[in-house]
């Protein structure tokens, strides 16, 4: 279908030694000249204020920004359960390899080899830089590391800090961040959001950012970019992002020429609190770590609505333990999320809509005692209790998929650059190393690995090449990104509508929900693709945006965030549509095994999609990067 | 359910500001409050009418990004949540409810409830942190930490920056919010290096952003949305001490 | 964008002292110095019940002028206690004001774990009560008329005379009494309060310290509160 040849760069030699030997080639800048280098680094979460922080130390200048007041407040903020390391520090037989296989495995085997060798490799030193930078990880009485097991692994090989694991993480790269805002080295601009990527020759130069308090359009230029601005679950409306959480970033790169690889690989979370009612915001993700003690049933009754503890063991259906009984209530996100609407969809889901299932920790408490589950989730069932004023102690909590995670982003070569030379993509922003699935407490690791370890090498690769010549903002190319993204604006708030921004947004998920979700068919996706061109249609025609672009308006950052996700869903269903097979988090209702698994067509798609932007969504073109098994050889996952 | 609201609208930092009136219907009691805030403005901007400025984004109690004074309580009545986690079946149908942004005068107004804490990231950057360069760390277990030691400082590190505590302190004082981090920092082996410069220069910062003195009583941790206790701002007194008396203290100004 | 404060030339003249965290250092120990001598000043004042005519409570007074320089010394360092708190104090209660000059048009408790009372709402304004009250006390009786007596043949100071002269009058005696009843508030927050801003108290004591500080309060300004009254009604002119 395509002629362009995408190079992943992926260096040459045995899996194990790619990366030191990558590191041990790749071109250096001299201490003296990196400060006459400025990188600009887009968003603080894991990746990018890990990136920020660790080009600070380096001596690069930095520019460092983030839509939130702070940079401390970016939704890695909310991961809970924990980071994956290959420490084994319990001796229960982990190692690189074992990760590295459980991560091919577990995104069932549609991610780059290298790229996952390398992500457990560095996990290791993940930790490390963690501890010495002060994360109070759980400890054992011995003083050492706690670990615990995560869905998708035989192995304790997570480590956490209560369920906060994610806040913690971002707090040490925050305090390393801000250690180097006090040097001088990172200058930090927060309220800022990125609307639009500037290239001049070729090369990713600057960006275009909208002021949040005073509406200005800045611009600022540097010798490189870095994206680091996160996933776009929040294209369904209702997901377990944060309510800023945007694609708009990335979505503007794409359109100005990076590829998005995988735009359909989103991931459905299997242990969230089940919608409630009208007006909510988004979806509260319980941690999946509660899997480890909770047991997963429904009754083995249709629509029965006894209340639980009236339900006696025999008429209950552990589903999870029954159907996959060696990995039982932890088998991967993908299988537990689609095996929950399946017992829903056949009538037995439980709660007032019926679209629950129980997650059960009675039988914990007997073997554990309640002070040990406390101690473990204590602040999970507390949250559990805030929300639906239930005691998850005495009655099993009820618990329903949402979107939580989009292992699809821009595409990325080995060193985590773009298509567009000079513009990197970070953490969940790329499409990285998860391929159609990722594992639980994955996330974590991937984000720190790429903006602790790996940027920081591969961008003086490209920069040594790329020598500082001066370039300000002067440059004409500023001033044109500048009226482009001024229009939009203009026209935005022009439009003077009937309909919020906010019916579009829920319209669109609506969408999204139904048919490029957690099962999806071609009918339904052609469906999706021209309802959202509709919808996109009438948005542009009727949506009511209120304010002034001069002052601080939430309507109008909204309204430009919606946009985005009006083109961006319709590229995920076509991309769904187009990948004929089911695979991880993408599961295609034509293409499953007789007792419903997903089926995959390693002959057919062991490849990644990327997609290239040709003025108008539906003319992109997908090219393929082929994806080779010298490793882990496929298999179809069984989790039995 | 019904609820007449009476909310602080203030168009800029130098403008003054007022009370409005509102009065909304058909809230559900599962809503939490800043869906209901929701609710108003999508009403606010079918009328053509500016929305209420307000700061949010996690919504699950986490990032700290919003935060109201809700009938005179920084994150409203109900004690260890965050605005966002506050649901309205906590108030009487029919309740009249004043909304006002958190009041001090290091968190100047931005608009209407959004107020501007990055004095809160300053301090952070005064010291804060422990200064380990990435790659330069031991392995994570050469240091054991007791478990006890280990979980009193993931207390005191689960501050989520919100600034409730400036909010409800009847001083605008952020000692809860430093002395969290000092605490955490101090109670950890790896955190002793800096521990005298780490104190001084984050106590310094934040006398020069303005806020009050702490006065103890202990209406900070009534308001922490985490719980924190004031027994952490003991602690960073220790450290003050300390570090006063210290030789190490004393280079640490310089 | 972030203005980064890196100048620390305002602390470094300022000192260590004269932070928010050094004020209230100094105003704890200061404040827990006040507190001990109080506690010795309401001993002696109890001697005035010992119900033999003033005989203990003068000869008390006498040996403590028999000191000579070194009630000097003890009368400096009590008047620079005093000033410490008093300096110190003034400095929190401006900068205080400063932190918040737009107020809340509604502001409650929370409740639970606060422990804000009246007592530590009227910190200043107890003592403020305080400071007028102290000096007006050396005048009444430090500074007060000099009446003689012979105690075993040694000629002295009736002091008991002064007191008890004092405390005949009922406006005397009354305000004296009502003042006491701002101290116990003042004591009530102001000990445990000291103690925490001298970093002295954990999860275990903390606890604590609020409670000895109320009863702490009570007893002091209690037995302050019950002299005035009793003379009042019961002690007989000598």
């Amino acid at each position: 279908m395509s002629q362009v040849v995408l190079d992943a760069k992926i260096p040459k030699g045995p899996i194990q030694d790619k990366w030191s030997n990558h590191k041990a080639s790749v071109k250096l800048v001299s201490p003296a000249n990196k400060r006459k280098y400025t990188i600009i680094v887009v968003g603080t979460g894991l990746a990018g204020a890990s990136a920020a922080a660790t080009l600070g130390e380096l001596g690069y200048n930095v520019l460092n920004f983030c839509i939130q007041d702070s940079p401390r407040r970016a939704h890695s903020v909310a991961a809970q359960g924990g980071i994956n390391a290959a420490k084994n520090y319990q001796n229960d037989g982990d190692s690189v390899w074992r990760l590295f296989h459980d991560t091919i495995k577990g995104g069932d085997y549609r991610a780059r080899e290298a790229n996952v060798y390398r992500l457990a490799e560095l996990s290791v030193n993940i930790i490390d830089q963690a501890v010495a930078q002060g994360v109070p990880f759980a400890r054992e009485y011995g003083g050492t590391l706690a670990n615990r097991s995560f869905g998708g692994a035989q192995v304790s090989r997570t480590f956490y800090a209560r369920g906060q694991t994610g806040q913690q993480l971002l707090l040490g790269a925050y305090s390393a961040l801000m250690r180097q805002v006090a040097a001088g080295t990172v200058k930090l601009y927060p309220r800022r959001e990125m609307l639009d990527l500037v290239i001049i020759d070729g090369r990713a130069r600057g960006i275009v950012c909208r002021n949040l308090v005073t509406g200005e359009l800045e611009t600022y230029a540097g010798d490189a970019v870095v994206l680091a601005t996160g996933g776009y679950s929040t294209v369904f409306y209702l997901s377990t992002n944060a309510v800023n959480s945007n694609a708009t970033a990335i979505w503007r790169a794409f359109k100005k020429g990076a590829f998005f690889g995988n735009p359909c690989f989103t991931q459905i979370h299997p242990t969230c609190l089940p919608e409630a009612g009208a007006g909510q915001s988004k979806l509260t993700l319980m941690s999946e770590s509660l899997r480890n003690d909770g047991r997963v049933w429904v009754p083995k009754k249709k629509g029965d609505t006894r209340p639980p503890h009236e339900i006696p063991e025999s008429e209950r259906d552990y589903f999870l333990e029954r159907r996959y009984p060696a990995f039982g209530n932890l088998v991967p996100r993908d299988i537990a999320s689609r095996a929950a609407k399946a017992v829903c969809d056949e009538g037995y889901g439980v709660g007032p809509t019926g679209r629950a299932v129980y997650l059960d920790f009675a039988d914990a408490i007997k073997r554990l005692g309640v002070d040990v589950i406390r101690e473990r989730y204590g602040n999970l069932f507390d949250m559990y209790r805030e929300i639906t004023g239930e005691d998850p102690y005495k009655t099993p909590m009820r618990i329903y998929p949402a979107p939580h995670y989009t292992m699809g982003g821009l595409w990325v070569d080995y060193n985590l650059m773009t298509t567009i030379p000079g513009l990197y993509a970070l953490g969940e922003a790329n499409f990285s190393d998860h391929g159609a699935n990722r594992l639980g407490a994955s996330a974590l690791m991937q984000g720190l690995a790429d903006g602790y370890f790996i940027l920081p090498v591969t961008i003086g690769d490209f920069l040594a090449d790329h020598r500082p010549d001066g370039l300000t903002t002067d440059h004409p190319a500023f001033a044109a990104a500048v009226r482009e993204v001024n229009d939009q604006i203009k026209r935005l708030l022009s439009i003077r509508g009937k309909k919020t921004v906010r019916q579009f947004h829920w319209e669109l998920g609506r969408i999204m929900w139904d048919y490029v979700g957690m099962s999806r068919n071609a009918q339904g996706l052609q469906k999706a693709i021209s309802d959202i061109q509709a919808l996109r249609e009438e948005f542009w025609r009727d949506v009511k945006v209120v304010g002034e672009a001069n002052d601080y308006n939430k309507d109008l950052e909204y309204a430009g965030r919606v946009a985005d996700f009006l083109e961006l869903g319709e590229l995920m269903a076509m991309d769904a549509l187009d990948r004929e097979e089911s695979c991880g988090g993408h599961f295609r209702e034509e293409y499953q095994t007789p007792d419903g698994e997903a089926l995959r067509r390693d002959d057919l798609f062991s490849h990644v999609s990327v997609w290239e932007y040709k003025g108008e969504i539906k003319d992109s073109v997908r090219h393929k990067e082929p994806l080779v098994f010298e490793y882990a050889k496929p298999s179809q996952r069984s989790y039995k | 359910m019904k609820f007449h609201l009476k909310i602080w609208r203030q168009a800029g930092p130098d403008q003054p500001g007022r009370f409005e009136e509102y009065t909304v219907d058909n809230i559900v009691p599962e809503m939490s409050f800043l869906e209901m805030l929701d609710q108003l403005n999508e009403e606010l901007i079918r009328e053509g009418k500016e929305p209420i400025a307000f700061e949010s984004d996690c919504r699950e109690g986490i990032c700290g990004a919003c935060g109201l004074v809700i009938n005179g309580m920084a994150h409203g009545p109900k004690r260890g949540c965050t605005t966002c986690e506050l649901r309205m079946r906590e108030f009487p149908d029919g309740a009249h409810i004043t909304v006002e942004p958190f009041r001090a005068d290091a968190f100047p107004v931005i608009k209407d409830l959004v107020v501007d804490r990055s004095a809160l990231d300053r301090i952070i950057a005064a010291g804060g942190y422990i200064s380990v360069n990435t790659g330069s760390a031991p392995d994570a277990n050469a240091i054991p930490i007791p478990k006890d030691i280990a979980e009193e400082a993931m207390d005191a590190a689960a501050c989520i920056g919100c600034g409730a505590c400036v909010a409800a302190c009847p001083n605008a004082s952020a000692a809860l919010f430093t002395a969290a981090k000092v605490s955490h920092l101090a109670l950890l082996p790896q955190g002793h290096p800096e521990r005298e410069r780490r104190v001084i220069r984050m106590v310094d910062q934040m006398d020069a952003e303005g806020f009050g003195s702490c006065s103890n009583h202990g209406e900070c941790e009534a308001a922490c949305p985490k719980g924190i206790s004031i027994v952490n701002i003991a602690r960073m007194r220790r450290e003050y001490i300390r570090a006063s008396t210290s030789k190490a203290g004393a280079r640490a100004v310089l | 964008m972030h203005i980064m404060s890196t100048d620390r030339t305002s602390y470094k003249i300022r000192g260590k002292w004269d932070t928010t965290v050094g004020r209230k250092v100094v105003m704890a120990a200061s404040g827990l110095l006040l507190i001990g001598y109080l506690i010795i000043h309401l001993a002696a004042n109890l001697m005035v019940f010992a119900g033999d005519g003033g005989r203990l409570l003068n000869r008390y007074s006498y040996t403590l002028h028999q000191l000579g320089p070194l009630l000097w010394i003890a009368r400096i360092l009590l008047a620079t206690f005093f000033l410490s708190h008093i300096i110190s104090g003034i400095r929190v209660v401006i900068q205080n004001r400063r932190a918040r000059s737009s107020r809340y048009a509604m502001a409650a408790s929370k409740g639970g774990p606060s422990k804000m009372t009246v007592a530590s709402r009227w910190m200043a304004i107890t003592g403020l009560i305080l400071l007028v009250f102290v000096p007006t006390h050396v005048w009444m009786f430090t500074l007060g008329p000099y009446y003689e007596t012979v105690i075993d043949g040694v000629p002295m100071r009736d002091i008991y005379r002064l007191v008890v002269e004092r405390f005949k009058n009922p406006v005397t005696a009354f305000s004296y009494a009502a003042v006491m009843l701002f101290l116990c508030l003042h004591l009530a927050h102001g000990f445990w309060s000291a103690l925490q801003s001298l970093g002295a108290l954990n999860r275990k004591w903390l606890p604590i310290a609020y409670t000895v500080g109320i009863v702490l309060g009570v007893l002091i300004a209690g037995g302050f509160f019950v002299l005035p009254i009793y003379t009042y009604f019961f002690i007989p002119m000598p």
